[in-house]
């Protein structure tokens, strides 16, 4: 099996700002904690820690949101010194990389040497002003299988050739993925890889499917992942070069999708898809080589998005606006290609398919508001109105309904569900009973409720008024109250002390004949919805 | 001379069936408030919206019969707008796109994707912020495609009401009282019937072109 080397350096965020010594901040993504700083790490608040958690060890830890732009200038610093260690390191995201040892095996003879040689590159590496990657935050792992390297890199391992498969097996279930199939393996009490791989092939493959076998055989080391194949002649590379220098260039490699998907789809033709692209950049200034890999498969619009990442790697990269005067083009070339599975191609395509024309105002659309902004609504259950509907991908959705099959097999709600069968979802129990509101407000709107005695109503533990709800004063007037339903107690997640949400909601019928559901919580009232 | 019966039935379809395609389908519960007035592809609609006063439940069941018929419908700077409303009212979500509420544009960026939308949907649905920014170009630009703009002003008040943008349509919305449902099953509220007052400058009734 291949051996592989893998790279993380933790806490890389944290050098997007300039934090001293003593401040205690915080960057969070998805109510995740994904950078620290040195006082907060002092206090105890550690990465991945969720917020709740994070504020309940530091109630005065300051939380900032993530910088792509800087994101994108550190990448491409960290990208370039490694290339001094070896050029052919692929980049998993900001903080992750991986390499193939074999490429770099006749150089650095010892591993150790490798090893050394990195940590040495980085830690010498000044990332802003005087900022240094620390040494006790890079973590690298070699082990056959990159599954088996990134789980050695969390404990600076080198695993020795043939002693893979029995480290893997010690490993929780969870280095394997994050997945519906992974979940169900721990409820059903298989949490460790060696519980998972003494289970019989054939009741794997009946009760978990083709993703059940995909992980037996990551399981018993049978693949790294997917097998690779060549990409088809003729094919596995795409360039553009400008007429002149383009200083604005996120509407140009919108523009080069239709060029990319065409490539994409001659994989997809013969049952294939590119898990490891390479993509050359020519500037005015410099030159930028990188390698890029995405294990669930590169489309085109995933394809872009590494482009425009590596443009604003080198655009940060650049002194002054006036230094950057533009690109002159770009090649994407396919490096690893494999057998594309799970993917099933309608017989006669699909009457749903949106027309040309409105897949193409929807893409311009997308193109002007950014990646993943047009998006198709749908209802599901839920307590909260604001949550009864979802959004899928516009371009997940076109796709699907079109019958193309999927490029990128993310982690999508939509691709479990398909639209018809979530309308048909069963009653939320605790939801609000139909009709719908009309308006459901995303941004708290205060309101004052209060009695005839004028003072504010307040909702006991066990759900009841002392005094009933008389006026409600709104930001654009008061009304008076005809009728009312409540209030009801909702407690929900309470299993998840991160996400759980206790509150309790009013149904209110005023004297101008309208209708709106408010909600309270800590002695305040808002507005959650209005029937319109 | 004779014309053959058959051939005029024929030739009488294709102009009502001609007439019908100008025309934006619209579900029965719309034609009654609406009263007989038929809302023509091309033009510019603009929906005057009280706060609950029944504007969003109008939009709703606009959204309905096109999605039904295969037109796709786009709605954009209503983030408070719920979309379960429209699915509760028949209205096929699979054939409506919107943009990700839960990132932020500026009405600018909006108007300029809405722009292009009008290249491709049936029905662009946009708040009177966007409209404002150039109601002339979209209009024109609704014109020339044959979607149907409906704008929804939101407004406070009745004296805050706003005639900034340029209508072929007006729809004032009023809705008689919520009340409170006899059981809850078959659901909390019992609807009050939407009123639709109409202005237009392009009204359309059925036998009757509109200039």
């Amino acid at each position: 099996m291949e051996r592989f080397l893998y790279l993380e350096i933790a806490n890389l965020l944290a050098t997007c700002y300039e934090w001293g010594e003593r401040d205690v901040c915080a960057i969070l993504s998805e109510n995740k904690v994904v950078g620290l700083s040195n006082g907060a790490l002092a206090g105890g608040v550690t990465l991945g820690m969720s917020k709740s958690r994070a504020m309940s060890q530091l109630d005065h830890l300051e939380f900032y949101p993530r910088d792509p732009k800087k994101e994108a200038r550190i990448a491409s610093t960290v990208a370039e010194a490694l290339e001094g260690v070896s050029p052919y390191f692929r980049y998993i995201d900001v903080t992750s990389s991986y390499l193939p040892y074999r490429a770099v095996m006749r150089y650095f003879k010892e591993p150790g040497a490798l090893i050394h040689s990195i940590r040495e590159t980085l830690s010498q590496l000044e990332i802003s002003e005087g900022r240094r990657i620390a040494d006790g935050d890079i973590f690298i792992g070699i082990a056959d299988g990159l599954i088996a390297a990134k789980a050695a890199s969390f404990r600076n391992l080198i695993i020795q050739r043939d002693a893979s498969q029995k480290f893997l097996e010690s490993l929780p279930v969870t280095v394997l993925g994050d997945d519906d199939v992974i979940d169900m393996l721990i409820r059903l009490g298989i949490s460790t890889v060696g519980d998972f791989v003494h289970m019989d092939l054939a009741d794997v493959s009946a009760r978990f499917g083709a993703r059940g076998l995909e992980l037996f055989e990551m399981a018993h080391g049978q693949r790294t992942y997917p097998p690779r194949f060549s990409p088809p002649p003729g094919g596995g590379k795409v360039s553009f070069v400008a007429d002149s220098p383009l200083v604005g260039y996120e509407q140009v490699v919108f523009s080069q999708i239709p060029k990319l998907a065409d490539e994409v789809a001659k994989l997809r033709d013969v049952g294939l898809m590119a898990t490891s692209v390479e993509i050359s950049i020519s500037t005015t200034r410099s030159n930028s080589r990188r390698s890029w890999s995405l294990f669930s498969g590169f489309d085109e619009r995933s394809i872009a998005e590494r482009i425009i990442w590596q443009l604003q790697g080198m655009e940060e990269h650049v002194e002054g606006s006036s230094a950057w005067e533009g690109i002159n083009g770009w090649q994407v070339e396919f490096l690893d290609v494999v057998g594309k599975i799970g993917i099933q191609m309608d017989l006669f395509g699909s009457l749903k398919a949106p027309p040309e024309l409105t897949v193409r105002a929807a893409n311009r659309a997308e193109t002007i508001l950014g990646v993943n902004s047009v998006c198709v609504p749908y209802v599901k259950g839920a307590r909260l109105p604001i949550d009864t509907v979802g959004f899928s991908r516009w371009q997940e959705y076109w796709q699907e309904s079109s019958s193309r099959p999927r490029g990128h097999l993310g982690k999508s709600s939509f691709y479990r569900v398909s639209v018809d069968q979530r309308a048909d979802d069963p009653p939320w129990p605790g939801s609000i009973p139909d009709p719908p509101p009309a308006r459901v407000f995303r941004d708290s709107q205060f309101v004052k409720v209060t009695s005839l005695t004028g003072e504010v109503v307040r909702v006991n533990s066990r759900g009841g008024v002392l005094l009933p709800p008389s006026r409600v004063e709104f930001s654009w007037g008061t009304r008076r109250v005809e009728d009312f339903l409540g209030p009801w107690l909702v407690h929900q997640r309470w299993w998840n002390g991160d996400s759980e949400q206790r509150f309790a909601r009013l149904l209110v019928l005023l004297d101008d004949g309208t209708a709106h559901i408010l909600l309270t919580h800590n002695g305040l009232w808002y507005l959650e919805a209005s029937y319109d | 001379m004779q014309t053959h019966p058959e051939l005029a039935a024929s030739v009488q379809k294709g102009l009502e069936n001609f007439s019908e395609s100008k025309i934006l389908p619209t579900c029965e519960r719309l034609q009654d408030a609406l009263k007989g007035i038929s809302i023509r592809r091309g033009s510019t609609v603009v929906v005057h919206a009280l706060p609950a006063s029944g504007g969003y439940t109008l939009l709703s069941l606009l959204l309905v019969e096109p999605s039904l018929e295969g037109i796709y419908s786009a709605v954009l700077g209503l983030g408070d707008y719920n979309f379960s409303l429209a699915a509760h009212l028949g209205a096929d979500l699979s054939r409506v796109v919107t943009i990700d509420p839960k990132l932020k544009f500026s009405e600018r960026e909006l108007a300029q994707a809405a722009f292009a939308l009008l290249d491709g949907f049936g029905v662009v649905v946009i708040s009177g912020g966007i409209a404002s920014l150039n109601s002339p170009r979209f209009s024109a630009k609704a014109r020339q495609k044959g979607a149907t703009l409906v704008v929804v002003e939101n407004s406070s008040s009745l004296q805050g009401i706003s005639y900034r943008i340029k209508a072929d349509l007006r729809l004032f919305v009023a809705r008689s009282s919520w009340r409170l449902s006899n059981s809850v099953s078959s659901g909390i509220l019992t609807e009050g019937e939407i009123t639709v007052q109409v202005l237009g400058r392009m009204e359309h009734r059925p036998g009757r072109q509109a200039s």
